[in-house]
């Protein structure tokens, strides 16, 4: 995801599950003050989240702002030339475009339209 | 039980809102203290799962069940939680009742946007509690469900007992 929508990396705390039907938000955490509801990222990417000390991904969607719980791996900031961006070819994820990095083709995720999903 | 204990704060009177705060499952809820009529301790309702007050009766609600967590309402702290709004009336047992909360209405945060589907009717919001939060429950949806649901919802043994507590002593329920 482009890093203008990354508000903060911290240490995932366990959530505080809220029984929704709301697909991939079903739970909250509460960090001081505020309350920021979880996106399950890794469930939306059918994915499961590596490592024993997950990292808490806030992002700033149009709703306000949510969580996700991430690898325990720093995430790694990447430049990318706008010309390099490249159309995403599979429909399986609301993304922005992609960009190559070696083989791989990193799909870029949209927040914005993350939002029609949550 | 004195359920005014400790947790009321002191501050101007603007727009304040009480609250029952309950542990089940692990989880923290908040009734609207205006729907609560009274606590029962698992003693006083005997074996009954529908308790009688004052002729009034307060068909069991399984929340456990309506929201999907984890049942520990049997333990040495249950209570029964007699709720009532307008005409519908309804028990809930929970495993602990921490007490009453007063709070000032901005205190009581929405629930995020985010949350997009029924459960917007389920609850009022939320409210910071003890290092984690508490949902405020919708009253109405907790009784009016109850209400027009299949029904089956046990025995229909009455049971009359004045021990109530009166978490609210300026209506009747």
């Amino acid at each position: 995801m482009k890093i203008m929508d990354v508000s903060g990396i911290s240490q995932w705390h366990e959530p505080i599950p809220i029984l929704s039907q709301t697909p991939f938000v079903t739970a909250v955490i509460r960090q001081e003050k505020t309350v920021l509801p979880v996106f399950d990222l890794a469930a939306f990417l059918h994915l499961t989240v590596q490592g024993s000390n997950p990292l808490c991904l806030r992002v700033k969607h149009v709703l306000g702002e949510i969580a996700m719980c991430i690898d325990e791996e720093i995430p790694v900031l990447h430049s990318c030339d706008p010309a390099a961006l490249q159309t995403y070819q599979r429909q399986d994820l609301p993304t922005e475009g992609s960009y190559t990095n070696g083989l791989d083709e990193v799909p870029i995720l949209s927040i914005s339209r993350l939002g029609s999903t949550v | 039980m004195g359920v005014r204990e400790s947790m009321t704060e002191t501050a101007s009177p603007v727009s304040r809102s009480r609250f029952l705060i309950v542990t089940l499952g692990g989880r923290h809820l908040a009734l609207e203290a205006e729907s609560v009529c009274g606590l029962l301790t698992l003693d006083d309702c005997g074996n009954i799962e529908d308790p009688t007050i004052q002729g009034m009766t307060y068909r069991a609600i399984n929340l456990v069940e309506r929201l999907d967590i984890r049942n520990d309402q049997d333990g040495p702290t249950a209570h029964v939680v007699l709720l009532s709004e307008r005409d519908a009336r309804g028990s809930i047992q929970v495993a602990r009742v921490e007490g009453l909360l007063e709070l000032q209405q901005s205190q009581v945060l929405p629930l995020p946007m985010q949350f997009r589907g029924p459960e917007r009717h389920w609850y009022h919001g939320m409210i910071l509690f003890a290092q984690s939060i508490a949902l405020v429950l919708n009253t109405t949806w907790v009784l009016r469900e109850h209400t027009s649901g299949s029904g089956g919802q046990g025995n229909t043994l009455r049971y009359a007992t004045d021990s109530k507590i009166s978490v609210n002593n300026s209506r009747g329920c």
